[in-house]
Order: C-alpha cells, then structure tokens, then sequence
C-alpha cells in the first residue's frame, strides 16, 4: 500500500521527462551555429563591478544615462569594440583610426578619409572630456548622446561602411566578445548581443576620457605651480578684456569655462556667406534646420588642443597662429557671424603669449593613461 | 459590552485620523511668459530695425538671465510667493520663427496657493548667492550651466549683439574687417536689478498666464551723457560698440543696461 505513491510519483516523472524530451526534439534549431544555441553564455560569469569616474568636482557633471550604468565589464567591452576594426565592413578601421590616443582621441587630418577612402565633410574632434558635453555631440549637435552618437560611424558611407547587422554577426561568432557582452551586460545567448548593447559600452568606455591634469589644472587648482611671464599675459588676453571697446581677443567667449567650451553653438567668420543659404556646410543648421543657425557648429574644447592639429570643422587651419591670425583679423562676413567675432590688435609677443598659455592646457598623463590605449 | 469597547475604540480611531488630517489648501499652476518686442513690434533677430538716431540696426543674440521671481501678496505683510529661483531666457528668435517669437519662452509654475497679489518681483541678473557657483556646480539643463565670464567671476547677466549701420552707408556689414557689430555684456553683483511691478494678480483655479513682454529699444536709452554723444537720449552705438562690466572696467554701459530692464519690461 505504502509503495503505490512513490511508483506513482515516478510514472508521472517518467512522462514528463518523455514529454520534455519530445518538446525539446521539436525546437530543434535549424542552423546549428553557435549563435543558436540559447543560454550557451550562462556558463561565463556574470559579476558587475560599479565603476565610479573619477574626477574632481571643479570639472563638473557627469551625467550617467539610468539604463547605462558604468561597469569595469562595461568600459572593458567598449575599450575593445573602441580599438577593433572589426566594426568596419574590411576590417581595417575602428573608431580609434580616426580618434587616436597619442593625438587626444584625434586622427591629426584636415578630415578623415573612411575604408573606401573617401574624405569625410568634417574634422574628427577629440574626445577629451567628452563626457562633459551636454548640449550635442559632433561639430553640428546631431547626437544628443554618446550611445546615440556611438551607433552612427559603423553605418556612415564615409567611414566604417559596415552594417550593423554584419557587426553583430561578426561579434556573435567571435572567440571571446560573447562573453564579454555577457560579463558586461548579463545576457544569457548570443543572440541578445545588439547593436544598442555594443554602443553603450563604447559610450562606457568613452565617459572615462578625462583630462584634468594639464599645467593649467596644476596651477589653477593645485598647489605650488605656477605660470611663466609669457603664461600669464596670455592668460590675460585669453580671458580678460576691457570694460569698453572690442579691442580684444574674447577667446572665452567661446571657450569659456574649466572645458574651455560653451555649450553653445557659433559662427566664427570661417566663411562668407551673402545669405544663410550660401554655406557650404550648413553645420547647426542640418540640426535644427533654422536658417539663421546655418554655418553655426560647436567650439571644441581646447583641452590638448597643441596635439590637435589642424583646426577648425573642415581643419583649415595648421597651426595655432594660423587660427589667431583668423581671428584677429576678423574672420569673414556673413549674415550670422558672432557679433564677438571682430578684428582686434596683437602683436606678435602677444600672439605667442597666447600660444603659451594654450600650451598650458596639455596633459601628458591623458594621451598616455594604459587605461586608454588599445588592448590589442 | 465587547462589541462597545471595539466601537469606541473605532470611533476614536475615526476621529483622531480626522484632527490629524491637514486641510488641504487649494493650489493652481502659473504659467509665465516671456516675449520681447523692439517699439511694439515683435522682436526677431536678423531682422532691420531703426534705431533712434535713425541707423538701421538689427539683433543676433538677445539673452537674460532672472532670479528670485516672487508673487508679492495684496495682504498687509507683503508676503512673497516664490515662483522662480533662476532661469536663463533666450528671446534670439529669427524670422523663420515668427510663431515661436509671438508665443514667447513659457515657464509653467505648479502648487501655487490661490489669492490675491499685488505685484511681482522680478530680479534682473543671477543674484549674488548664486552668482558666487559656477557652472560646474550644476548638471546639464540647469539654467546656470552657460554664460559665465571667468574674468568676472560672474554670470554674463545680460547679452544684447547685433549690428548697426554704423557708417550710415545703408548696409550693414557683419564680420571681416569692416565689420559693424556691437555687443553689450552685462554682469556681477554690481549690475543686479530688482525689479517690482505694480498689478493686480489673482490666481484661482484657472491658469491665467503672466506674460512679461521687454522692449529692447528701451535697453539702449542712456541716463549717462559720456555714452550719449548724439545727445539723443540713447546710448551712442557707432562710438561705444562694446561693453563689459569687470573689475577693471567701467560699470556706466552695463549698469544702464541692466537698470533699463525695469522700465523696459511691461505686464501683460
């Protein structure tokens, strides 16, 4: 009597097991490729360490996206995506082909040519401090974050040339990426690895581009550095001027601030233009298609700008006295250009004090940090 | 005898929960609106104006920050109603956008107590507790995240650019050498103005927006005869193209600047 609920009991498991094993027979993959196979990641850990940026508070705020949170898998992910041409269609370009760590997260080209070689419109801008901009990325704004901004060069004619779909798969078959998608991001298959995941660890990783320890930190924000004679003046040109008349340079007008850029958006005379129509590069204005924003784009910060040559949107310009003497003459008329665009007197002492002080804003330590470098 | 303890118990539950209810205070939103006009008539950027000396003149960049937006109370104490700590107001509105200009930059003010008042104080400028943060201090779309002079250590209170026919040849030329632009920056403690404008306010449940219109041509007139060398009564744009307040500087064109914001606001 004793006996008959456990044979019972083991009649049932028998037939649920029959069962489950004729369930699982009908799902049977078609294409028994490895990115098929459900929770084949399970077997890889999955242990999220937080990561907090560190930086002092006199640099600002960083805003963290509440579905991005920062994770060492998470940069760790994004710094490879970051260096690996895999991203491209032929494999020969990454994202670091046009922002190069020795060049602070620059290419040093007036623009950037793609996989096909074809140039792009734009100069590649430096990634310094790129976690501090808030008012839209690239020259024009066009993206309002960097996992959004992130997305775009895999898929742009002019430069990877690749789809995503093709990325995915590529990072789908690869040897080690799915479980370092899983160890960032907890997946289960290979089959959750998505573009949206791999743009958020490159945007992980690029949030830790901070410079804060140029000559210019040490002496403002630090203890026992001090500016020369020439540092000084140029400060002062830079950043002061008079209670009346223009007869200065206003650099900070534009490149105000401790990322010596407003976020804001300007023409500064690069080019005439009879009308808003006539710019060759529309720039803001692509954005937000107002006219009177065409030929308006974003003033870089000036963080490292000795090591990002040439200079300008479409790098026009070579060298530092090159853009002074752009600016000091005036630049070109247009409808829009800054009223704070306007010919100003300085002699070349001058000229070279301000080159000084820009000179000031290098940080070594940035370019060479191992944490920013390719892991390859 | 059980069932009476437990409704004695209950009803005192009942009434206590009651005495310890706050009475809730009927509360209504505000909407405030800002717009600007040059003489009455809308004012866009980039578009020719006249000004009093009969130059043409026209605008690129008309910005200003507010503080300490308050709802003075018609009751004998005066009482203030805070509406706005800060905010950061861009009127630079193009002709492409007539209808964006005409509806003005809104600001939607919720939980506020209904009643009378009897004016609204309006502080011109970032006020001096806030004018000592940066924009460091605050995380992006903070009102105080743009517009700081370093030179000063202050918040640029006001930006009035644009450009004029200076040469009085009928053209005005923007950029280059010949360029014929101005560009009036107003800031620090010095320059802040308060302003109290007399009306009557009566907030009920409906939200009747305030709306507070600036007359820019009236920022230009000019209480300080060095600046006003036309002798017109505004300040003199072809000699004084520029201004900036500072601490080397001399405060005449900014503090006028900054003080005309009183007569140049009107209620609506």
């Amino acid at each position: 009597m004793n006996r008959f609920p456990s044979l019972l009991i083991a009649g049932c498991f028998l037939l649920l097991s029959l069962l489950t094993a004729v369930a699982c027979g009908d799902e049977e993959p078609t294409d028994p490729g490895p990115i098929d196979l459900p929770n084949d990641l399970l077997e890889f850990p999955y242990e999220p360490e937080e990561y907090t940026v560190d930086y002092p508070d006199w640099l600002g705020q960083i805003e963290i996206p509440a579905d991005n949170p920062m994770t060492v898998q998470g940069i760790e992910l994004g710094r490879r995506l970051f260096f690996d041409p895999i991203l491209s269609a032929d494999s020969t370009m990454s994202c670091s082909s046009c922002h190069n760590p020795t060049q602070s997260f620059a290419d040093g080209l007036a623009t950037s040519p793609g996989i096909d070689g074809i140039l792009g419109r734009r100069s590649a801008m430096s990634l310094v401090n790129i976690a501090f901009v808030n008012n839209g990325l690239n020259w024009n704004g066009s993206s309002q974050t960097l996992e959004e901004q992130a997305l775009e060069p895999v898929t742009n004619e002019v430069e990877l040339h690749e789809t995503w779909p093709n990325v995915i798969s590529k990072l789908q078959r690869h040897e080690t990426y799915p479980q370092f998608f899983r160890a960032a991001f907890g997946i289960s298959d290979r089959d959750e690895m998505t573009k949206e995941l791999a743009a958020k660890a490159i945007a992980q990783f690029e949030r830790t581009l901070i410079s804060y320890n140029s000559r210019y930190d040490q002496i403002r924000f630090g203890t026992g550095v001090f500016y020369e004679e020439d540092e000084i003046n140029g400060r002062d040109l830079f950043f002061f001027e008079l209670a009346t008349g223009l007869d200065h340079p206003g650099c900070s007008h534009c490149h105000g601030g401790v990322q010596f850029a407003e976020p804001n958006f300007f023409n500064n005379g690069l080019t005439e233009a009879a009308t808003f129509a006539d710019f060759p590069d529309k720039g803001r204005g692509e954005v937000t298609n107002i006219a009177s924003d065409n030929g308006l784009f974003r003033p870089p910060s000036l963080r490292n700008i000795a090591l990002t040559a040439p200079y300008m949107h479409d790098g026009r310009f070579e060298t530092l006295e090159e853009v002074i003497d752009h600016y000091k003459s005036g630049g070109h008329p247009s409808p829009n250009v800054s009223s704070n665009i306007q010919p100003f007197t300085l002699t070349d002492e001058d000229r070279d004090n301000l080159i000084a002080f820009l000179n000031t804003l290098t940080d070594t330590s940035f370019i060479n940090n191992p944490a920013f470098q390719s892991p390859f | 005898m059980k069932y009476f303890t437990l409704l004695l118990f209950a009803s005192c539950l009942f009434i206590l929960g009651c005495e310890d209810k706050p009475e809730e205070q009927p509360v209504t939103s505000l909407d405030l609106i800002w717009k600007a006009n040059y003489d009455g008539e809308t004012f866009l950027t980039f578009k020719d104006y006249t000004y009093p000396d009969g130059r043409k003149i026209q605008f690129n960049n008309f910005n200003f920050f507010v503080s300490d937006i308050a709802l003075i109370s018609s009751d004998a104490n005066g009482a203030r109603t805070e509406l706005v700590e800060v905010d950061y107001v861009d009127l630079s509105f193009d002709e492409t956008q007539l209808a964006a200009a005409e509806q003005g930059k809104k600001v939607s003010i919720k939980d506020l107590p209904l009643g009378e008042y009897s004016g609204i104080k309006i502080g011109f400028g970032v006020q001096a507790d806030l004018n000592r943060s940066k924009p460091t201090d605050y995380g992006s779309g903070h009102p105080l995240t743009r517009n700081f002079w370093d030179g000063w250590s202050s918040y640029i209170f006001s930006m009035v650019e644009g450009a004029a026919d200076m040469d009085n040849d009928g053209n005005i030329v923007t950029g280059g050498a010949d360029t014929e632009s101005f560009t009036y920056h107003s800031g620090t403690d010095e320059v802040y103005n308060e302003v109290t404008i007399d009306k009557e306010i009566i907030l009920t449940d409906t939200n009747t927006p305030i709306t507070l219109n600036i007359n820019v041509a009236k920022l230009f007139i000019n209480a300080n005869a060095n600046f006003d060398e036309n002798g017109d009564g505004y300040l003199d744009i072809e000699t004084f193209r520029g201004t900036h307040s500072g601490p080397n500087g001399d405060f005449t064109i900014p503090t006028t600047i900054m003080n005309n914001f009183s007569s140049a606001v009107t209620i609506e």
